[in-house]
C-alpha cells in the first residue's frame, strides 16, 4: 500500500466517522456549485436570447449592400440583378438561410393625412419562416399582389386596420414620382422596433415594381449556422469575386451600438455571476471551516498520539479534498438535470415583469430582453464552475489545517 | 466768412448733386433692394411655365411645369410632362400643401414631419414652396461691400430672433440693377447648406428677371436642380377657385 492511498483510506474513514457533518460538508458544496452552474446557465441563456433578438429578423447574421448604401441608403444605390446573387450566395454551404430586400422612404395615407413611412420588400415565402418578417402572420394575410402588412404601432398612429387602401408615394430608382393604391392585408406587431413603428412591408415583387428596380434589391440578409461564425462568414463572402465591389458586414458592424451593448451586458454577467459564487463560496468556507474548528480536540490528541503535523494537514486536505469532488460531482449532476429540462421547457418569470402581457420582451437600453429563461451550459462552464468550487472548498480546508500543524497538543486538547 | 460759407455751400450742391445722380455709383438702396428681392417672381398673381432639372452623378430628370399663384398664400404647381409623370400635382394653401396624383386618384397631405424633404425628387424642399419668408421682415441685412465681378454689392442677412426657419444668414450677390446673382444658404450650425444662383436675365412678362435659377446642395455633392422659367404672366387674372383640392382633383 502506497502512502498515499491509505491517506485517502484514512481520509475516508474520517468522513464516515461523522455522517452528518460530513453530509453537511458536501451538502454545502454541492449546493454552491449548483447555485454556480444554474445562475450561469441563466445569464447565458438571456444572452443567447438578447443576440438572437438583435441578429434576427432585420439584422441577420450579416449583409450584403451596395457600396455606400448604408451611407445614403439611395434608392438607387442597387445590388443589380439579385435574384442571381441570391441564388449565388445561398449555394453556399455556411449559408443556413438568406433573404433579398428592399427599403424606400415613402409618404402613406388612407386618407388625406400623409404619413412619412419606410416601405421594406421582402420575399413572403422564405420571410413567413422562423427569424423571418413577417414571422407570426397567417399564410392568408400575408404581403403580395398590391396587398401590404403594416406595423402595429404605425397603424394605430394612422388610424389604418386590415382591408384599408393605402396610397403610397415615394422617389423611385430612376428619380420619378413613384405613387399607387395598396390594401392592407393585415396589422401585425413586428418584432423589429422600427419597422413596427414605421414600417409598410411589401412583397419583393411589389415593391421593385413601384420603385422601376426590375431585378434589383437593396438588401441580402444572410444567415448562417452559428451566430458566434458571423464575423467569418462575413469575411468568406466577402471574399467571393461574385461580390467584389459589395459592402458585407457580419451584424457586430452594422449595429455597432447594440454590439457594445451586449458586450456591457457580458461585463454585467460576469460580475453577478461572481457574486453569486462569492456568496456560494462563502457557504462552502464556512461550513468547512466550522467543521475543522469543531474537530480541534481530536487533532490535539491526534499530535499527541504522535502524529507527525504534516501529515495530519495533508489528512486534511485530503478529506477536503474528497469532499469536495463528491460535492461538484453531485451538483453539476443536478444542475445538469436542471438546465436541460428548463431548456426544454423554458423557465417562465414573465409574471415578475413589470408588464405581464408583454409577450415577446421588453425593451431596455435598446435591447429585447425576455423572462422567460432557456438556460444553457456549455461542458466548459461545468468544468470552469466545478474547478472553482473545488479549488475554494480546499482553500477553505488549508486555513485551518496549517493552523492545527502550529498547535501544541495541550492546547488543542484543552479548547 | 462769406468764402465759408461760399465752400459749404458749394460742397452741399456737389453733394446733392451726387446724390441724386445714378444709383450705380452710390451707396445702395438696401431696402429697395430687398423688396426687389422678395417681389421678384410675385404679384398678385401669375401664371408661369417652367423646366425643372434634376442633376445628380447617377442619373438626370427633366420635368415641366406649369404654375399659378395669388398672394403669397396660395400656389399650384402642375406637372406636364413626362408623360408619366403628367397631372401630379402640389397645392399650398397658407403653410399646407397637399399632393396630388392622379393615377391613383388621391389628395394627399404633406405632413409637418417630412417639410423639409424633397419636393418631388429635386432639391427644393417642401418647405421652399410653403414658407413665405421675406428677406425685409425676417432678415437684419446689411450691405457688406460692392462687389467687382459682376459689379454689384454684397449683402449679408441674418435672421431675426425668434424668427422660425431654417436659414441662420443668407450671404447675396445682387447687381446695380438690384438683380440677385447668388445666394449662399447656412444652416442654424453656421455651415454653407446650399447655393442658388440666378442668371440668363432676360424679358419674360413684362419684368426683366434672371430666368433661370440653379440650386446646388452642398449635401448630397455632385447635385444640382435647375428651374429656367420658359414663360409667365404676370398680374394676371387667376380665380381663387384654382386653388382647392376639389379643383385639384379636377383632371387638368
Amino acid at each position: 500500500m502506497t502512502k498515499s492511498s491509505s491517506v485517502i483510506r484514512l481520509a475516508w474513514r474520517n468522513l464516515g466517522r461523522n455522517r452528518r457533518r460530513t453530509a453537511l460538508a458536501i451538502a454545502a458544496v454541492a449546493f454552491a456549485q449548483l447555485i454556480v452552474l444554474f445562475f450561469c446557465g441563466l445569464l447565458n441563456g438571456e444572452r443567447d436570447y438578447l443576440v438572437d433578438s438583435i441578429t434576427g429578423p432585420l439584422i441577420g447574421h450579416a449583409q450584403i449592400h451596395a457600396a455606400k448604401w448604408r451611407e445614403d441608403r439611395g434608392v438607387d444605390r442597387v445590388l443589380p440583378h439579385a435574384s442571381a446573387l441570391l441564388a449565388h450566395v445561398r449555394a453556399d454551404p455556411t449559408v443556413a438561410r438568406a433573404c433579398a430586400r428592399v427599403y424606400a422612404p415613402a409618404l402613406a395615407a388612407v386618407r388625406e393625412e400623409g404619413h412619412a413611412v419606410v416601405l421594406v420588400g421582402v420575399d413572403p415565402e422564405v420571410e413567413a419562416a422562423r427569424w423571418g418578417m413577417l414571422e407570426g402572420i397567417p399564410p392568408d394575410a400575408l404581403p403580395g399582389n398590391q396587398r401590404v402588412v403594416i406595423g402595429s404601432t404605425l397603424a394605430e398612429s394612422m388610424a389604418v386596420r386590415a382591408g384599408d387602401s393605402l396610397a403610397i408615394v415615394g422617389q423611385a430608382a430612376d428619380g420619378s414620382i413613384a405613387n399607387d393604391l395598396f390594401t392592407v392585408a393585415a396589422v401585425s406587431k413586428n418584432p423589429v422596433d422600427l419597422v413596427d413603428r414605421m414600417g409598410v412591408l411589401l412583397s419583393l415583387p411589389d415593391a421593385q415594381q413601384l420603385l422601376a428596380l426590375g431585378d434589383a434589391a437593396h438588401e441580402i440578409a444572410v444567415r448562417g449556422r452559428d451566430v458566434q461564425a458571423s464575423t467569418a462568414l462575413a469575411a468568406r463572402l466577402s471574399a467571393d469575386p461574385a461580390l467584389a465591389g459589395m459592402d458585407v458586414a457580419p451584424w457586430n458592424e452594422l449595429v455597432p451600438t447594440l454590439a457594445t451593448m451586449l458586450q456591457v451586458v457580458d461585463a454585467t454577467s460576469w460580475i453577478i455571476l461572481a457574486i453569486f459564487f462569492f456568496a456560494a463560496g462563502t457557504g462552502v468556507a464556512n461550513t468547512l471551516l466550522t467543521s475543522a474548528f469543531e474537530r480541534t480536540r481530536e487533532f490535539g490528541m491526534l499530535l499527541a498520539l504522535g502524529v507527525r503535523p504534516f501529515r495530519l494537514v495533508r489528512l486534511l486536505l485530503s478529506e477536503a479534498t474528497l469532499l469536495g469532488l463528491i460535492g461538484v460531482v453531485a451538483g453539476s449532476a443536478v444542475g445538469i438535470a436542471l438546465i436541460l429540462v428548463l431548456h426544454r421547457t423554458g423557465l417562465d418569470l414573465t409574471a415578475l415583469s413589470p408588464n405581464p402581457e408583454a409577450a415577446s420582451g421588453m425593451r431596455v437600453g435598446g435591447l429585447t430582453w425576455s423572462m422567460r429563461f432557456y438556460p444553457t451550459a456549455t461542458v466548459g462552464d461545468v468544468v470552469r464552475a466545478l474547478a472553482a468550487i473545488l479549488f475554494t472548498g480546499i482553500l477553505a480546508a488549508v486555513w485551518p489545517a496549517l493552523r492545527v500543524g502550529r498547535l501544541l497538543p495541550t492546547e488543542a486538547m484543552r479548547s | 466768412m462769406r468764402k465759408t460759407w461760399a465752400s459749404i455751400a458749394a460742397l452741399a450742391a456737389a453733394l446733392v448733386a451726387t446724390g441724386s445722380g445714378p444709383v450705380a455709383a452710390r451707396e445702395p438702396d438696401l431696402d429697395a433692394i430687398l423688396t426687389r428681392l422678395d417681389d421678384l417672381y410675385r404679384s398678385k398673381a401669375s401664371i408661369a411655365r417652367a423646366e425643372i432639372g434634376v442633376t445628380s452623378p447617377r442619373a438626370t430628370r427633366q420635368l415641366r411645369v406649369k404654375t399659378w399663384s395669388l398672394g403669397e398664400d396660395k400656389a399650384l404647381i402642375v406637372i406636364e410632362a413626362p408623360a408619366r409623370e403628367a397631372g401630379i400635382a402640389t397645392l399650398k394653401v397658407g403653410d399646407n400643401l397637399w399632393n396630388y396624383l392622379p393615377r391613383i386618384a388621391r389628395t394627399i397631405r404633406v405632413p409637418a414631419s417630412m417639410m423639409l424633404g424633397s419636393w418631388m425628387g429635386t432639391d427644393f424642399t417642401n418647405d421652399d414652396l410653403v414658407k413665405e419668408s421675406s428677406y425685409r421682415r425676417d432678415f437684419v441685412s446689411r450691405i457688406a461691400g460692392p462687389s467687382e465681378s459682376p459689379p454689384g454689392w454684397r449683402i449679408i442677412s441674418e435672421v431675426k430672433p425668434g424668427v422660425v426657419g431654417r436659414w441662420a444668414r443668407i450671404e447675396m450677390l445682387v447687381t446695380r440693377d438690384y438683380l440677385p446673382v447668388q445666394m449662399r444658404f447656412f444652416d442654424r450650425r453656421g455651415d454653407l447648406a446650399r447655393t442658388l444662383s440666378f442668371d440668363d436675365v432676360r424679358d419674360i412678362g413684362g419684368r426683366r428677371v434672371p430666368t433661370r435659377l440653379t440650386l446646388v446642395p452642398v449635401d448630397p455633392p455632385g447635385q444640382r436642380t435647375e428651374m429656367r422659367y420658359l414663360e409667365a404672366q404676370f398680374d394676371a387674372d387667376v380665380p381663387e377657385s384654382t386653388f382647392s383640392l376639389t379643383e385639384l382633383e379636377r383632371k387638368r
